[in-house]
């Protein structure tokens, strides 16, 4: 049960709804954004309803109507937007790019100079001696 | 048991036992020293040395071998052990070979001073010790005190003279001069490579990597020289270039923090470029930052930026799979984001439901306390919540405490949403359903009561009176409730079902004295609330029959069974009732009739109705029951053991006995059938051993299934038996319950004790 193609011409503020059975978010089936105000909720109603009639698509109707009952007044709304799912981040609460030190730092030198001898050695079992008892 | 076991287990493996000799602990020790336990052999020769103190040979070879297991023991540590290489020299003073050690750990170990001064030492000991001059010119040279005029230098090569002077030039920030002097292959090309690094040359790729190329050059020195060329790629934008570099100098054994930290931002950076695309990231892109910020995490797990990353990952995919109603992978997601340590209230409230999708109530309640907390709470904040909406998200955590069984919290956290919103009627019925699930009628009666007083025409307040004065055992002032619900709303269903339950407990206390006319009464309003109540037109038919109309009984129950003639619990009572009259013609039309039913009636039907017909002492009602079960479940044990106790009736024993044996084959685990065998073989065939044998595993089997009332059979069985009293088992068993049935009801009365006072 998915929208018509015969789809309402969208406000800037709204977004496609989606009309599946099932969708628990009622501003995703009207189309809303989550901020939307009363008349908003009440000017996608009237739209979805011009569009999907109840006499010729019921069940789209009452998907429709369902998620209308649940912001129909502010009470009813501000009850939804609690218990409603909340969208993951944008990419803006992503950290920003890292910075990385790529400078040069002369005590690497003296790590490496390490490599030549015993520094950086790490077996010893060649000075092991025998024990006599 | 098993860990004090293992505690003593251990502390008698570290503490050799005091009995044991100088020489079994020399030989103990050199037997862990062998198979490099050294902190084993350290252990027994201290003990060992402790008792040999008055035998200098054994003594001085005891203080060798410590000498030998400390050294090897803080030579194998990384970083060394510089209290073992202490002990060490300690034990053996003279030896070079533990001082060379010693001055090279705490070169290792930062404490130049002290290895300089070992390492000087070494070089005027007789003969002196080649060896420390290269590690003394390096530990100079790290302090910038390294000169020709030291009387180390001569002692060094040409080789070790030059790299010398090329790293003390890049020390000394003259790194154009080591640019111009390095060699551009073999391995000293890595000086001139690091000299391009500090002069942001671009030709110091080259030169790495042609000290690289060469093979020659010693590992730690390699990985210096990928770390540079790793940031060279980085820096042309390279970036997995640059990774495979850093990783490799990793694996070349450099641990420096910088390399660590550059690692930890390349893989950040390789995520954050799946993560930002134009729109929301698509799985796949979420996939792969996922994989890229794992091996950071792996080598730095407190990398800020990596955890915020595979937050934001884990709470995309978690909203996903909530999207696609699979709640349980989305539950797994968000506990996971939540474990990096990123909480925002967005994910608090997706938990909490992905909680309750996945009946974690409790979870979800303690999540949605998150949120309250977490609320902003300044006038004017954008997601600011109102009274009534903290009240309420108060009242849903409460809820979720219910549904957990968690009675207490949710009475407490109830009352906390009633501060916020004092008025609210559906809080205090709230509470007070709480209250009654905690088991506390009288404190719910407390808060009930005022509510009705401000509310008398609230139907649910009314309801909830009913049922805490109902719990009280106050059963007039239930019905008088629920009478007024019923006034205020006539279809309220609980109040009709409970109006209706009242009158037909009132209406069978009344049929058990004998009162049969009061009893009808009773039941005909029990009726008006719940019109298709069988049960109560069965109980209104032994009424009729009570009173010896036997033409208006079996009215009642024909109208009883019209109402579902597939209804099993009412045809059971009507048979039943017609048993209890003494009328078996009409209870086997109706047994018969249930048999035809497609469905057939479960086994326990047949089963308890043969019981019945024993009570009554009508075993051949009880066979004929039986033998219309047995065709349709042959194999049913619980059938078999109730047409072996009908056959015990009829004196066949043996029959009996074949039955049980046969149960217990098919359900070994059958309690009931192994107290009967017992009671069987002891009664009847004189076989106390078996008898005993059988009720012994009817015990265990009972006391298993915490099964009281079979426990209380078995030893009453034993009992009776075992002190030489006889009778046919079924008697005996009658008996019994008999005696149970009085016990059970005994105790029922004195539960009841206190609720006299309402009437």
């Amino acid at each position: 049960m998915t929208a018509s193609s015969s789809q309402p011409q969208l406000t800037p503020h709204r977004r496609q709804p989606q009309l599946l059975p099932g969708t628990s978010d009622p501003y995703l089936v009207l189309g809303l954004e989550r901020n939307a105000s009363q008349p908003d909720v009440r000017q996608a109603y009237f739209e979805l309803v011009r569009q999907y009639p109840p006499e010729k698509e019921p069940e789209t109707f009452k998907i429709i109507r369902a998620a209308y009952e649940k912001l129909r007044t502010a009470a009813a709304q501000a009850e939804t937007d609690l218990f409603l799912l909340q969208a993951p981040p944008d990419a803006r609460a992503l950290p920003g790019e890292p910075a990385l030190d790529l400078a040069f730092r002369a005590e690497d030198a003296l790590i490496a100079l390490r490599g030549w001898g015993d520094l950086a050695r790490e077996d010893f079992s060649d000075e092991f001696r025998e024990v006599a008892l | 048991m098993v860990q004090q076991r293992k505690r003593r287990r251990d502390a008698r493996d570290s503490h050799p036992p005091r009995s044991e000799s100088a020489a079994e602990l020399r030989e103990r020790g050199k037997v862990e020293f062998d198979r490099g336990d050294y902190a084993g052999a350290i252990r027994s020769w201290e003990l060992a040395r402790q008792q040999a103190a008055g035998q200098p040979t054994l003594l001085a070879r005891l203080t060798a071998a410590l000498a030998e297991a400390c050294f090897r023991r803080g030579v194998s540590a990384s970083p060394p052990n510089l209290d073992d290489l202490k002990r060490a020299l300690m034990f053996s003073p003279a030896e070079p070979r533990l001082k060379y050690h010693l001055a090279r750990a705490l070169h290792l170990w930062g404490r130049l001073d002290e290895a300089e001064a070992l390492y000087r030492e070494l070089l005027a000991g007789q003969p002196p010790c080649a060896r420390a001059a290269w590690p003394l010119a390096q530990a100079l040279l790290a302090r910038r005190r390294l000169s020709p005029a030291d009387a180390v230098w001569p002692l060094l090569s040409v080789e070790e003279q030059a790299r010398l002077l090329r790293v003390q030039m890049l020390l000394g920030r003259r790194s154009r001069a080591a640019w111009q002097q390095a060699p551009r292959r073999g391995p000293d090309a890595l000086w001139t490579g690091l000299a391009g690094a500090a002069l942001k040359r671009p030709e110091l790729a080259l030169a790495l990597q042609a000290a690289l190329d060469d093979g020659s050059l010693p590992r730690q020195a390699a990985g210096v020289a990928h770390y540079y060329l790793g940031n060279a790629r980085w820096a042309e934008d390279d970036r997995p270039a640059a990774m495979e570099h850093w990783l490799a100098a990793s694996a070349a054994g450099l641990h420096t923090d910088r390399l660590r930290d550059n690692l930890a931002a390349g893989y950040l950076s390789l995520a954050l470029r799946e993560l930002r695309p134009d729109g929301l990231p698509r799985p796949d892109q979420l996939e792969r930052a996922a994989q890229a910020i794992q091996p950071g995490l792996v080598l730095a797990p407190h990398h800020s930026g990596l955890l915020s990353a595979r937050a934001f990952v884990l709470m995309h995919q978690g909203y996903a799979a909530a999207l696609a109603g699979r709640w349980p992978a989305a539950l797994d997601c968000w506990q996971q984001a939540e474990q990096t340590g990123e909480a925002p209230r967005a994910l608090l409230v997706n938990l909490a439901l992905a909680y309750e999708k996945t009946e974690k109530y409790a979870e979800a309640a303690e999540r949605w306390r998150a949120v309250l907390r977490r609320r902003p709470r300044k006038a004017g904040a954008p997601d600011v919540l109102g009274e009534a909406q903290v009240a309420r998200l108060w009242q849903h955590v409460a809820d979720n405490y219910r549904r957990a069984g968690d009675f207490a919290e949710a009475i407490q956290t109830y009352r906390t949403a009633l501060k916020w919103s004092p008025d609210n009627v559906d809080l205090q019925l709230n509470l007070v359903e709480a209250l009654l699930a905690d088991g506390r009628p009288r404190a719910a009666v407390g808060v009930v009561e005022p509510v009705v007083a401000d509310h008398p025409k609230h139907a649910e307040a009314l309801a909830w009176q009913a049922q805490a004065h109902e719990a009280l055992g106050y059963a007039w002032s239930a019905r008088k409730d629920w009478r007024r619900v019923l006034e205020l709303d006539p279809e309220h269903p609980r109040a009709r079902l409970r109006l209706a339950h009242l009158y037909e407990i009132e209406g069978d206390q009344q049929r058990h004295v004998g009162a049969f006319s009061r009893a009808l009464g009773l039941y005909e309003k029990a009726l008006l609330h719940w019109p298709a109540n069988g049960r109560v037109m069965v109980s209104s038919g032994l009424c009729y029959a009570g009173m010896q109309n036997i033409g208006a009984a079996r009215q009642q129950f024909e109208r009883a069974l019209a109402l579902d003639e597939r209804n099993l619990d009412v045809r059971f009572l009507v048979i039943r009732a017609w048993l209890e009259l003494d009328r078996w013609p009409d209870a086997r039309a109706l047994l018969e009739e249930a048999d035809r039913l497609e469905p057939a009636p479960p086994p326990g039907f047949y089963i308890d109705l043969a019981e019945y017909c024993q009570r009554l002492e009508r075993a051949e009602w009880a066979m004929h029951v039986l033998e219309l079960a047995r065709p349709r479940y042959p194999d049913e044990p619980r059938l078999l053991v109730a047409t072996a106790i009908v056959l015990g009736e009829n004196q066949q024993a043996e029959r009996a006995i074949g039955y049980l044996r046969r149960a217990v084959k098919l359900d070994p685990n059958l309690a009931d059938a192994h107290l009967w065998l017992g009671n069987f073989y002891y009664a009847e065939l004189r076989q106390p051993r078996l008898a005993a044998r059988h009720w012994q595993t009817a015990e265990q089997l009972a006391r298993r299934a915490n099964d009281m009332q079979m426990l209380f059979y078995i030893r009453a069985s034993k009992d009776f038996f075992q002190r030489g009293r006889s009778g046919p088992p079924a008697k005996v068993m009658a008996q019994l319950m008999g005696a149970f049935a009085d016990f059970v009801d005994f105790d029922d009365e004195d539960d009841e004790g206190g609720d006299g006072d309402d009437c």
